[in-house]
Protein backbone atom coordinates (compact mmCIF):
# COMPACT_ATOMS: atom_id res chain seq x y z
CA UNK A 1 0.00 0.00 0.00
CA UNK A 2 1.26 3.44 -0.80
CA UNK A 3 1.03 6.09 1.86
CA UNK A 4 0.65 9.64 0.64
CA UNK A 5 2.37 12.34 2.63
CA UNK A 6 1.98 16.08 2.47
CA UNK A 7 5.12 16.20 0.36
CA UNK A 8 3.00 14.72 -2.40
CA UNK A 9 0.58 17.65 -2.47
CA UNK A 10 2.33 19.55 -5.32
CA UNK A 11 2.48 16.43 -7.46
CA UNK A 12 -1.11 15.50 -6.70
CA UNK A 13 -2.31 18.98 -7.59
CA UNK A 14 -0.23 19.07 -10.76
CA UNK A 15 -1.61 15.72 -11.89
CA UNK A 16 -5.18 16.85 -11.26
CA UNK A 17 -4.72 20.23 -12.94
CA UNK A 18 -3.32 18.64 -16.08
CA UNK A 19 -6.44 16.47 -16.25
CA UNK A 20 -8.83 19.44 -16.28
CA UNK A 21 -10.49 19.89 -19.66
CA UNK A 22 -8.99 22.85 -21.49
CA UNK A 23 -5.66 22.82 -19.65
CA UNK A 24 -2.81 22.56 -22.15
CA UNK A 25 0.26 22.84 -19.90
CA UNK A 26 1.75 24.01 -16.62
CA UNK A 27 4.53 26.57 -16.47
CA UNK A 28 7.09 27.76 -13.99
CA UNK A 29 5.87 30.31 -11.49
CA UNK A 30 7.73 33.06 -9.68
CA UNK A 31 9.52 36.25 -10.58
CA UNK A 32 11.67 36.66 -13.65
CA UNK A 33 14.80 36.44 -11.50
CA UNK A 34 13.68 33.24 -9.81
CA UNK A 35 12.82 31.66 -13.15
CA UNK A 36 16.27 32.45 -14.52
CA UNK A 37 17.86 30.98 -11.38
CA UNK A 38 15.62 27.94 -11.81
CA UNK A 39 16.67 27.56 -15.46
CA UNK A 40 20.32 27.73 -14.39
CA UNK A 41 19.76 25.11 -11.73
CA UNK A 42 18.28 22.79 -14.34
CA UNK A 43 21.25 23.30 -16.63
CA UNK A 44 23.58 22.41 -13.76
CA UNK A 45 21.52 19.37 -12.92
CA UNK A 46 20.69 20.69 -9.45
CA UNK A 47 17.01 20.68 -10.24
CA UNK A 48 15.25 18.07 -12.33
CA UNK A 49 12.91 18.80 -15.20
CA UNK A 50 10.27 16.51 -13.76
CA UNK A 51 9.83 18.30 -10.45
CA UNK A 52 6.32 19.71 -9.86
CA UNK A 53 5.72 23.13 -11.31
CA UNK A 54 2.98 23.92 -8.81
CA UNK A 55 4.26 25.89 -5.83
CA UNK A 56 2.82 24.88 -2.44
CA UNK A 57 3.73 26.66 0.79
CA UNK A 58 2.48 25.25 4.05
CA UNK A 59 2.59 27.34 7.21
CA UNK A 60 1.04 25.59 10.17
CA UNK A 61 -2.60 24.97 9.32
CA UNK A 62 -2.64 27.24 6.30
CA UNK A 63 -1.51 26.62 2.77
CA UNK A 64 -0.84 28.75 -0.26
CA UNK A 65 -0.83 27.34 -3.79
CA UNK A 66 0.51 29.18 -6.82
CA UNK A 67 0.27 27.80 -10.33
CA UNK A 68 0.77 29.14 -13.87
CA UNK A 69 -1.28 27.38 -16.50
CA UNK A 70 -1.62 27.30 -20.25
CA UNK A 71 -5.08 26.76 -21.73
CA UNK A 72 -6.34 25.68 -25.12
CA UNK A 73 -7.80 28.42 -27.29
CA UNK A 74 -10.94 26.40 -27.97
CA UNK A 75 -12.18 27.02 -24.44
CA UNK A 76 -12.55 30.25 -22.56
CA UNK A 77 -9.54 30.94 -20.33
CA UNK A 78 -11.74 32.22 -17.50
CA UNK A 79 -13.92 29.16 -17.53
CA UNK A 80 -10.93 26.81 -17.51
CA UNK A 81 -9.13 28.59 -14.69
CA UNK A 82 -12.30 28.52 -12.56
CA UNK A 83 -12.54 24.77 -13.12
CA UNK A 84 -8.89 24.41 -12.10
CA UNK A 85 -9.55 26.41 -8.96
CA UNK A 86 -12.40 24.10 -7.96
CA UNK A 87 -10.18 21.04 -8.46
CA UNK A 88 -7.29 22.48 -6.45
CA UNK A 89 -9.58 23.61 -3.67
CA UNK A 90 -11.16 20.15 -3.41
CA UNK A 91 -7.73 18.52 -3.10
CA UNK A 92 -6.62 20.93 -0.40
CA UNK A 93 -9.84 20.53 1.54
CA UNK A 94 -9.29 16.80 1.33
CA UNK A 95 -5.97 17.37 3.06
CA UNK A 96 -7.76 19.29 5.81
CA UNK A 97 -7.03 22.86 4.77
CA UNK A 98 -10.28 24.72 5.39
CA UNK A 99 -9.38 28.03 3.81
CA UNK A 100 -6.55 27.60 1.32
CA UNK A 101 -5.09 30.56 -0.57
CA UNK A 102 -5.08 29.64 -4.25
CA UNK A 103 -3.46 31.86 -6.84
CA UNK A 104 -3.88 30.76 -10.44
CA UNK A 105 -2.60 32.60 -13.48
CA UNK A 106 -3.21 31.87 -17.14
CA UNK A 107 0.13 32.61 -18.79
CA UNK A 108 -0.40 31.17 -22.27
CA UNK A 109 -3.33 30.46 -24.57
CA UNK A 110 -2.41 27.70 -26.98
CA UNK A 111 -3.78 27.90 -30.49
CA UNK A 112 -5.15 24.71 -31.98
CA UNK A 113 -3.14 23.34 -34.88
CA UNK A 114 -4.65 24.34 -38.20
CA UNK A 115 -7.12 21.76 -39.38
CA UNK A 116 -7.71 20.45 -35.88
CA UNK A 117 -11.25 19.95 -34.69
CA UNK B 1 1.67 51.49 -13.30
CA UNK B 2 4.55 51.13 -15.63
CA UNK B 3 4.51 49.17 -18.80
CA UNK B 4 7.46 48.51 -21.04
CA UNK B 5 5.31 49.44 -24.01
CA UNK B 6 4.57 52.88 -22.63
CA UNK B 7 8.12 54.09 -22.29
CA UNK B 8 8.90 56.75 -24.87
CA UNK B 9 12.59 56.29 -24.17
CA UNK B 10 12.65 52.60 -24.89
CA UNK B 11 15.96 51.88 -26.55
CA UNK B 12 15.89 50.13 -29.83
CA UNK B 13 14.42 46.86 -28.69
CA UNK B 14 17.53 44.80 -28.03
CA UNK B 15 16.91 41.10 -27.57
CA UNK B 16 18.06 40.71 -23.99
CA UNK B 17 18.11 37.16 -22.61
CA UNK B 18 16.24 38.15 -19.43
CA UNK B 19 13.22 39.01 -21.55
CA UNK B 20 12.78 35.33 -22.43
CA UNK B 21 13.65 33.58 -19.16
CA UNK B 22 17.34 33.44 -19.98
CA UNK B 23 16.96 32.65 -23.68
CA UNK B 24 17.34 34.84 -26.74
CA UNK B 25 15.13 35.10 -29.79
CA UNK B 26 18.01 33.61 -31.80
CA UNK B 27 18.14 30.57 -29.52
CA UNK B 28 14.40 30.09 -29.93
CA UNK B 29 14.77 30.38 -33.68
CA UNK B 30 17.48 27.70 -33.63
CA UNK B 31 15.26 25.54 -31.43
CA UNK B 32 12.50 25.78 -34.03
CA UNK B 33 15.03 24.91 -36.76
CA UNK B 34 15.79 21.72 -34.85
CA UNK B 35 12.11 20.79 -34.76
CA UNK B 36 11.96 21.51 -31.00
CA UNK B 37 14.06 18.42 -30.47
CA UNK B 38 15.60 17.39 -28.18
CA UNK B 39 12.98 18.86 -25.90
CA UNK B 40 14.30 21.73 -23.80
CA UNK B 41 12.30 22.02 -20.59
CA UNK B 42 13.69 25.47 -19.83
CA UNK B 43 12.04 26.65 -23.05
CA UNK B 44 8.89 24.53 -23.06
CA UNK B 45 8.07 25.35 -19.42
CA UNK B 46 8.56 29.07 -19.94
CA UNK B 47 5.40 30.95 -20.87
CA UNK B 48 7.45 33.77 -22.36
CA UNK B 49 9.35 31.39 -24.60
CA UNK B 50 6.15 29.65 -25.66
CA UNK B 51 4.54 32.97 -26.59
CA UNK B 52 7.62 33.89 -28.62
CA UNK B 53 7.70 30.46 -30.29
CA UNK B 54 4.03 30.82 -31.31
CA UNK B 55 4.72 34.13 -33.00
CA UNK B 56 7.96 32.92 -34.60
CA UNK B 57 6.20 29.92 -36.08
CA UNK B 58 3.53 32.10 -37.64
CA UNK B 59 6.19 34.45 -39.00
CA UNK B 60 8.15 31.52 -40.40
CA UNK B 61 5.14 30.45 -42.39
CA UNK B 62 5.67 33.56 -44.45
CA UNK B 63 9.45 33.70 -44.56
CA UNK B 64 9.93 31.40 -47.60
CA UNK B 65 7.63 33.66 -49.59
CA UNK B 66 9.58 36.68 -48.47
CA UNK B 67 12.83 35.14 -49.62
CA UNK B 68 11.34 33.93 -52.88
CA UNK B 69 9.93 37.32 -53.70
CA UNK B 70 13.16 38.95 -52.66
CA UNK B 71 15.23 36.71 -54.91
CA UNK B 72 12.89 37.34 -57.84
CA UNK B 73 13.15 41.07 -57.39
CA UNK B 74 16.91 40.86 -56.80
CA UNK B 75 16.54 43.29 -53.98
CA UNK B 76 17.49 43.14 -50.34
CA UNK B 77 14.89 41.80 -47.95
CA UNK B 78 13.30 44.44 -45.80
CA UNK B 79 15.23 43.57 -42.68
CA UNK B 80 13.87 46.62 -40.93
CA UNK B 81 10.39 45.18 -41.22
CA UNK B 82 11.49 41.74 -40.02
CA UNK B 83 13.35 43.32 -37.09
CA UNK B 84 10.24 45.24 -36.13
CA UNK B 85 8.21 42.03 -36.06
CA UNK B 86 10.89 40.24 -34.01
CA UNK B 87 11.12 43.15 -31.60
CA UNK B 88 7.37 43.03 -31.08
CA UNK B 89 7.52 39.30 -30.44
CA UNK B 90 10.20 39.72 -27.79
CA UNK B 91 8.49 42.57 -26.00
CA UNK B 92 5.06 40.99 -26.14
CA UNK B 93 6.36 37.77 -24.60
CA UNK B 94 6.90 39.53 -21.26
CA UNK B 95 4.38 38.58 -18.61
CA UNK B 96 3.48 42.20 -17.84
CA UNK B 97 0.57 43.03 -15.59
CA UNK B 98 -1.74 40.48 -13.99
CA UNK B 99 -5.31 40.90 -15.27
CA UNK B 100 -7.95 39.53 -12.86
CA UNK B 101 -10.92 37.36 -13.70
CA UNK B 102 -14.18 38.01 -11.88
CA UNK B 103 -14.24 35.59 -8.95
CA UNK B 104 -15.87 35.85 -5.54
CA UNK B 105 -13.32 34.12 -3.38
CA UNK B 106 -10.39 33.28 -5.61
CA UNK B 107 -7.28 34.94 -6.98
CA UNK B 108 -7.57 34.13 -10.68
CA UNK B 109 -5.93 36.09 -13.47
CA UNK B 110 -4.39 36.09 -16.91
CA UNK B 111 -1.09 37.80 -17.70
CA UNK B 112 -0.84 40.74 -20.03
CA UNK B 113 1.66 38.68 -22.03
CA UNK B 114 -0.92 35.95 -22.57
CA UNK B 115 -3.46 38.57 -23.64
CA UNK B 116 -0.99 40.02 -26.13
CA UNK B 117 -0.49 36.48 -27.42
CA UNK B 118 -4.25 36.15 -27.90
CA UNK B 119 -4.31 39.43 -29.81
CA UNK B 120 -1.32 38.45 -31.94
CA UNK B 121 -2.88 35.11 -32.86
CA UNK B 122 -5.75 36.98 -34.50
CA UNK B 123 -3.46 37.47 -37.50
CA UNK B 124 -3.89 33.77 -38.25
CA UNK B 125 -7.57 34.37 -39.03
CA UNK B 126 -6.85 37.21 -41.45
CA UNK B 127 -4.71 35.83 -44.27
CA UNK B 128 -1.76 38.02 -45.10
CA UNK B 129 -1.96 40.19 -42.00
CA UNK B 130 0.90 40.29 -39.50
CA UNK B 131 0.83 41.99 -36.13
CA UNK B 132 4.08 43.65 -35.19
CA UNK B 133 3.35 45.25 -31.83
CA UNK B 134 0.51 45.10 -29.37
CA UNK B 135 -0.25 47.39 -26.43
CA UNK B 136 -3.06 47.41 -23.89
CA UNK B 137 -3.75 50.85 -22.41
CA UNK B 138 -5.74 51.38 -19.23
CA UNK B 139 -5.81 49.95 -15.74
CA UNK B 140 -6.18 46.28 -16.61
CA UNK B 141 -5.73 45.36 -12.95
CA UNK B 142 -9.01 47.07 -12.03
CA UNK B 143 -12.03 44.88 -12.92
CA UNK B 144 -14.43 46.72 -15.18
CA UNK B 145 -12.08 49.59 -15.99
CA UNK B 146 -12.17 50.45 -19.71
CA UNK B 147 -9.08 49.51 -21.67
CA UNK B 148 -7.97 50.18 -25.21
CA UNK B 149 -5.96 47.82 -27.40
CA UNK B 150 -3.50 49.13 -29.97
CA UNK B 151 -1.84 46.97 -32.62
CA UNK B 152 0.60 47.72 -35.40
CA UNK B 153 -0.01 45.58 -38.46
CA UNK B 154 1.46 44.75 -41.81
CA UNK B 155 -0.86 43.92 -44.69
CA UNK B 156 -0.39 42.67 -48.25
CA UNK B 157 -0.21 45.07 -51.16
CA UNK B 158 -3.42 45.30 -53.14
CA UNK B 159 -5.86 44.47 -50.36
CA UNK B 160 -8.24 47.16 -49.03
CA UNK B 161 -6.62 48.35 -45.83
CA UNK B 162 -9.88 49.38 -44.11
CA UNK B 163 -11.35 45.91 -44.72
CA UNK B 164 -8.31 44.13 -43.34
CA UNK B 165 -8.18 46.42 -40.32
CA UNK B 166 -11.85 45.74 -39.63
CA UNK B 167 -11.31 41.97 -39.91
CA UNK B 168 -8.44 42.17 -37.47
CA UNK B 169 -10.45 44.35 -35.10
CA UNK B 170 -13.40 41.92 -35.15
CA UNK B 171 -11.17 38.89 -34.60
CA UNK B 172 -9.27 40.51 -31.75
CA UNK B 173 -12.51 41.61 -30.08
CA UNK B 174 -14.00 38.13 -30.27
CA UNK B 175 -10.87 36.55 -28.80
CA UNK B 176 -10.69 39.03 -25.94
CA UNK B 177 -14.35 38.44 -25.08
CA UNK B 178 -13.78 34.67 -25.06
CA UNK B 179 -10.65 34.66 -22.92
CA UNK B 180 -10.78 37.71 -20.65
CA UNK B 181 -13.15 39.76 -18.51
CA UNK B 182 -11.68 42.99 -19.88
CA UNK B 183 -13.96 45.89 -20.70
CA UNK B 184 -12.62 46.77 -24.13
CA UNK B 185 -13.47 50.35 -25.02
CA UNK B 186 -11.77 50.21 -28.40
CA UNK B 187 -9.31 48.41 -30.65
CA UNK B 188 -7.02 50.55 -32.76
CA UNK B 189 -5.26 48.99 -35.74
CA UNK B 190 -2.44 50.97 -37.30
CA UNK B 191 -1.07 49.66 -40.59
CA UNK B 192 2.66 50.39 -40.58
CA UNK B 193 3.84 48.28 -43.49
CA UNK B 194 2.55 47.03 -46.82
CA UNK B 195 4.27 43.89 -48.02
CA UNK B 196 4.38 42.95 -51.68
CA UNK B 197 5.53 39.37 -51.07
CA UNK B 198 2.32 38.58 -49.21
CA UNK B 199 0.32 39.50 -52.27
CA UNK B 200 2.04 36.74 -54.22
CA UNK B 201 1.20 34.22 -51.52
CA UNK B 202 -2.46 35.20 -51.54
CA UNK B 203 -2.74 34.51 -55.25
CA UNK B 204 -1.72 30.85 -54.89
Amino acid sequence: MTTTTRHDIPGEIEHAVRAVSGVAALYRTGSLASRIVDAGARLLGVRGDDEPLVRVEETGDSVRVDAAIGVRASGGAGEVVRDVHDVVRAILEGWGFADPAIRLTVVHVEEEPQGAE
Amino acid sequence: MTDEHDSPDLPCLGFEPEELDGHTIEELSDYLDAGRSPRDASIEQSAGCRLALDALERLRGLTPDLMEADAAAEEQADEGWVQRILAGITLDARAGRRIPFRADDADLAITEGAVRGIVRAAEGAVPGALIGRCRVDGDVTEPGAPVRVHVDASVPYGRPIPDMAEQLRAEIGERLRRHTDLTVAGIDVTVHDIQTFLDAEEER
